[in-house]
């Protein structure tokens, strides 16, 4: 079982590729909130490779995520901007990014330094995105455009990060708390979250591919 | 906190991530069964207006048909038959007069005429006379006759060789309509010089293909909505199961193409 979850941590390392390559493959077909995506996951996978670089060279990442929070919360806001322009006008976004930039960087400074899991920006960020995603879902609800929600890119997109955010909110709390636990502990909850990347990727996958196949 | 205590935590943590994860699969469920049944009540809805403005539609060419019909009997019966009764009564008046009432006789004579004309013109124009007699051919054949003026606004009919067929007295009357219409808007709107009808029968479906040479349309314009006359016209077609096709570009004239199958007069 601890070996299975090291397997999956490992696996969910790399699963970032396949929507990354899928957007690359097809980058001229991507537009709008599509292309912050395609954009959102050269982040993801330039991360991924630092994280893995550190982690070769026994150098403490922590720091790494607290950099990557704020930058993937922007990038995510300005996403749902873009799909939503109506709903989060440019102005409501940049503020939004701004605060959340503020916060999390004197919790950084004052409240939870880069020597551990920036627990409360994590949630935070987590629980503003999980309201971008039902805000999507109403608007999809409000103006009745979309026929087949199922051929719909931003649709599949929402969902992923919906359902990431959803399943990590929690561990994003208690993140610092079970640091100090059993290390096979820690793997087992770690590589739930593995699992919730791979489903995160594999839904922006489909995204991707629907974006790209879509008749305009 | 020692072992068991924190395996318990961590359960604990993991039945939470996963019911968030359930709970969220359960707002992405209920929002697509939400939005499909949303979508559903829609396209009834759309679907109960557009039944009621068709219905709406055949209902009013009903009743303009009932109207016509009316007034071409009213105007022929009646007001045909004054005019007809006063001629008489002119020429009764005794031989005995002067020049000039002699020329009032005259004026009077032509005005009745003219008024008779006219009665019939109208009378003929709100039902034409011949289609249930003749059939739609021949009445079509006469109309584009009377229309034609040579050299200056041409209209050619042509019938094939082998069309002799009668169709539902209703049919007849809306094919007939129909042309009217469209020689009325291309009279109106599209600066032809000629009009060409071509009447044929292919197996069981009857064709008729009017075009013009005037100055077209844009068929995106017929994507972008219907003019009353357009949607009246379709109407009448779908009345007797027909198909309007419609090709226009702008400066290249407009054609129509209308087909429906053939439904032959029950003389029973």
């Amino acid at each position: 079982m601890l070996e299975l979850s090291k397997q999956i941590i490992l696996f969910s390392s790399f699963v970032v590729l396949l929507p990354f390559g899928l957007a690359l493959f097809w980058r001229k077909k991507l537009t709008g909130a599509m292309y912050v995506l395609f954009c959102f996951l050269i982040l993801g996978v330039t991360t991924q490779m630092l994280g893995m670089l550190t982690t070769q060279n026994h150098i403490k990442n922590l720091p790494l995520l607290h950099l990557y929070t704020v930058i993937e919360f922007c990038w995510i806001s300005w996403f749902y901007h873009v799909a939503m322009p109506e709903q989060f006008t440019r102005k409501k976004v940049i503020a939004i990014m701004l605060i959340f930039g503020l916060g999390a960087t004197l919790n950084t400074a004052f409240l939870q330094p880069v020597t551990q899991f920036n627990t409360y920006a994590r949630t935070v960020e987590s629980i503003i995105i999980i309201t971008y995603s039902l805000s999507f879902f109403y608007k999809i609800i409000d103006e009745m455009q979309i026929l087949k929600l199922e051929k719909e890119p931003l649709f599949w997109i929402n969902i992923s990060f919906l359902l990431y955010f959803s399943g990590g909110t929690l561990l994003f709390v208690f993140s610092n708390f079970i640091l100090p636990f059993k290390n096979s502990l820690n793997i087992y909850v770690w590589a739930l979250h593995g699992i919730f990347s791979i489903l995160l990727y594999l839904i922006q996958s489909i995204g991707i591919w629907m974006a790209a196949h879509k008749q305009t | 906190m020692d072992g068991s205590a924190q395996t318990d935590v961590i359960l604990f943590l993991i039945a939470g991530m996963l019911t968030l994860t359930l709970l969220a699969s359960g707002v992405v469920l209920f929002f697509v069964i939400y939005q499909r049944k949303m979508l559903q009540q829609q396209l009834e809805h759309r679907e109960f207006e557009a039944t009621h403005q068709e219905k709406l539609l055949q209902s009013n060419i009903e009743q303009m048909e009932l109207e016509r019909t009316r007034i071409a009997k009213d105007l022929h019966d009646e007001i045909g038959s004054i005019f007809s009764t006063l001629k008489l009564k002119i020429k009764q008046i005794g031989k005995n007069t002067s020049d000039n009432d002699e020329l009032l006789k005259k004026q009077s004579s032509e005005i009745i005429d003219a008024g008779i004309k006219s009665v019939r013109r109208i009378s003929h124009d709100l039902l034409p006379p011949g289609l249930e007699i003749f059939g739609l051919a021949d009445t079509l054949e006469e109309y584009c006759a009377q229309m034609n003026a040579p050299g200056v606004f041409e209209v050619h009919y042509y019938a094939a060789p082998d069309f002799n067929q009668r169709m539902a007295s209703g049919t007849e009357l809306d094919l007939f309509r129909i042309v009217q219409e469209l020689t009325t808007n291309t009279i109106r709107h599209s600066e032809a010089t000629r009009i060409d009808i071509y009447f044929e029968q292919q197996d069981n479906t009857l064709i008729l293909t009017y075009s013009d040479d005037g100055k077209g349309f844009d068929p995106m314009l017929l994507e972008k909505g219907k003019g009353l006359g357009i949607r009246s016209m379709e109407a009448r077609a779908r009345r007797f199961n027909g198909k309007m096709i419609w090709q226009s570009s702008p400066n290249k004239g407009t054609k129509v193409c209308i087909s429906a199958p053939v439904i032959l007069k029950n003389y029973g």
